[in-house]
């Protein structure tokens, strides 16, 4: 269909062939020959009709050349056919393409016949010409038709596009929206996710600070208890030494017991002297002076010893004070060592806390630069994610503006549609004249 | 008159010089006699001589007041030697003023005196030898 429609013209029409063949006479001879026979005629006419009185013979010459000029034309040049084809010349003139062009064609042809050839052949041509114009436009019509039908179509769709793609901008619209609402939630976050790391920071110095610390008195402490057994075993070794020394004012307070043994022995040897002296009369008066004097002696030897002897006493209680306090003392330093061990324990404990703290924050100082690197990325995907939705803003934009310009060619085509569908219903009219069948 | 004052307990009794011819520390322990009276502590020996030591709580009829582990005074009474057990010796002393004894009169006492406002009784030799005699004899 296609191909025959891009079918040129020409090729559809048939040329009328200048010769067919057969014998051809032209009708100027025939013409020519008729007026020939017709002037024999009347020779032969006139011989035969000699002697005979003129009127007879004007008759008779009449007669002949009526009858040759019935015949002649009729017989000879065919001339009705030029009626024939006058008729068919005006029906196909009106449009009737219909009947055929009568053509008898005769042993001899002449114009008449070529002509009669040639508007059949315009007529067939025509007629063939008129069958493809109307074909065409029963075509044209229906693709126009369709081509309404298809834009009418395109317009709906294009419609719809239109609201889904106001819809998907609204949508895009609420999406940027929510976008930067997301952006600023997540911008919050990773400033308080920055605050949670700096004071994690923070809460690692701190506890580092206080292993450290804690550390540090736990040396101390050691260093304590270390001393504090030096300060022990230095007590220990003045305890013995007091003990020693107790014991040895005891030692004294023997020696000092012997000494007013030997006194009271004395002040009785003195008694007894006396005694003596008393007895012996006047001669042991000297002897009884010296023997008061012995005793005097001996009373203040028992006197000065009683004295030492108190002091010892006083000195070995007062030794045996400071043993007991020591003793106490050392009990009570033996106490401390334990603190001391105790204290030492927590500190090794507090510090190992500490340490654990320490680490324990430093991860989540750690997590918390992880977390604040990812809601950095998170608020950089978020921003490219705005920047899409902008995009896809002004692309929506775009295709709403193409789909206006779509809407306006689809309805333009419409309008050119309905015009074509007029010009081919037009055209039908037209052709429509045209009679192909009977 | 010189006198040698002794103890006995809290007591302070007082005998003449001339009765006594010396003051010894006694022994740790005194041989006991067998059926002696109860105010003879035992004997000593002294020097190679036996002395039968007399308690004077007991000679004199005081209450018993402890143990009493002080001086034997030896009496000067010729072959027979005699110890008063009593608990220490003080010393010599001279006493003047003897005054009667308040109650009922002793054979062994001879008086009170006042001696450095402290009351001092004065014991009569005699007295106490003849008690002491008498000890045995009753027996």
């Amino acid at each position: 269909m296609l191909n025959s429609r891009r079918e040129p013209l020409q090729r559809l029409l048939k040329v009328a062939e200048e010769s067919r063949g057969g014998r051809t006479i032209s009708l100027q001879f025939k013409i020519l020959s008729g007026y020939l026979g017709l002037g024999c005629a009347l020779f032969f006419t006139m011989r035969l009709m000699e002697g005979r009185p003129w009127w007879e013979q004007s008759v008779a010459a009449g007669v002949v050349t009526v009858v040759a000029a019935l015949i002649l034309p009729a017989v000879f040049a065919r001339v009705t056919r030029l009626k024939v084809l006058s008729r068919s010349a005006l029906e196909i003139s009106r449009g009737d393409l219909s009947s055929p062009v009568a053509n008898e064609s005769g042993g001899v042809r002449d114009e008449i016949d070529e002509l009669a050839e040639a508007i059949s052949t315009m007529q067939e041509n025509l007629r063939e010409l008129v069958g493809h114009i109307q074909h065409t436009a029963q075509s044209v019509a229906d693709s126009a038709n369709e081509l309404q039908r298809s834009a009418e179509n395109v317009n709906g769709s294009t419609e719809e596009v239109g609201s889904s793609m106001e819809k998907i901008a609204t949508g895009a619209e609420s999406q940027s929206t929510l976008v930067g609402q997301a952006s600023k939630v997540i911008t919050e976050m990773a400033g308080s996710i920055e605050r949670t790391a700096i004071s994690a920071v923070d809460a690692a110095r701190a506890s580092a600070e206080t292993s450290g610390a804690a550390e540090q008195g736990s040396r101390a402490a050691r260093l304590a208890g270390e001393k504090l057994t030096k300060v022990f075993s230095r007590i220990e070794t003045a305890s013995h030494e007091v003990f020693a020394f107790g014991e040895k004012t005891l030692e004294i307070s023997k020696i000092v017991d012997v000494i007013t043994q030997v006194a009271q022995q004395t002040n009785l040897l003195a008694l007894n002297a006396t005694i003596e002296a008393a007895r012996a009369g006047e001669y042991g008066r000297g002897f009884a002076v010296v023997a008061d004097e012995v005793r005097k002696l001996a009373e203040s030897a028992g006197r000065s010893a009683e004295q030492i002897s108190k002091l010892a006493r006083d000195i070995s209680g007062q030794s045996t004070a400071v043993v007991s306090a020591m003793r106490e003392g050392i009990s009570e330093l033996a106490e401390g060592r334990e603190d001391l061990t105790a204290i030492v324990r927590s500190m090794g404990s507090i510090t190992d806390t500490a340490r654990k703290g320490s680490e324990k924050v430093h991860l989540i100082s750690e997590s918390a630069r992880e977390q604040l690197k990812g809601s950095e990325e998170m608020v950089g995907a978020i921003r490219e994610i705005s920047g899409v939705a902008k995009a896809n803003a002004s692309s929506t934009e775009a295709i709403q503006a193409v789909i206006h310009e779509q809407t306006s060619a689809v309805s333009r085509m419409t309008s050119a549609a309905q015009e074509l569908n007029n010009l081919s219903l037009e055209l039908q009219s037209v052709v429509r004249r045209f009679r192909l069948n009977q | 008159m010189r006198h040698v004052i002794f103890r006995v307990q809290k007591e302070r009794y007082a005998l003449p010089l001339a009765a006594i011819r010396e003051v010894v520390v006694p022994p740790p322990a005194f041989s006991r006699v067998p059926r002696a009276p109860v105010a003879v502590r035992g004997v000593m020996n002294l020097r190679g001589r036996v002395v039968t030591v007399v308690e004077v709580r007991e000679l004199l009829g005081l209450a018993d007041g402890g143990a009493l582990s002080g001086k034997v005074v030896l009496l000067d009474r010729g072959r027979r030697d005699l110890g008063l057990l009593v608990t220490e010796v003080e010393g010599i002393e001279s006493v003047e003023k003897i005054s009667n004894a308040p109650g009922r009169p002793s054979p062994s006492i001879r008086g009170v005196a006042r001696l450095r406002g402290l009351a001092v009784t004065v014991l009569d030799p005699e007295g106490v030898d003849r008690a002491i005699t008498s000890l045995f004899e009753h027996k």
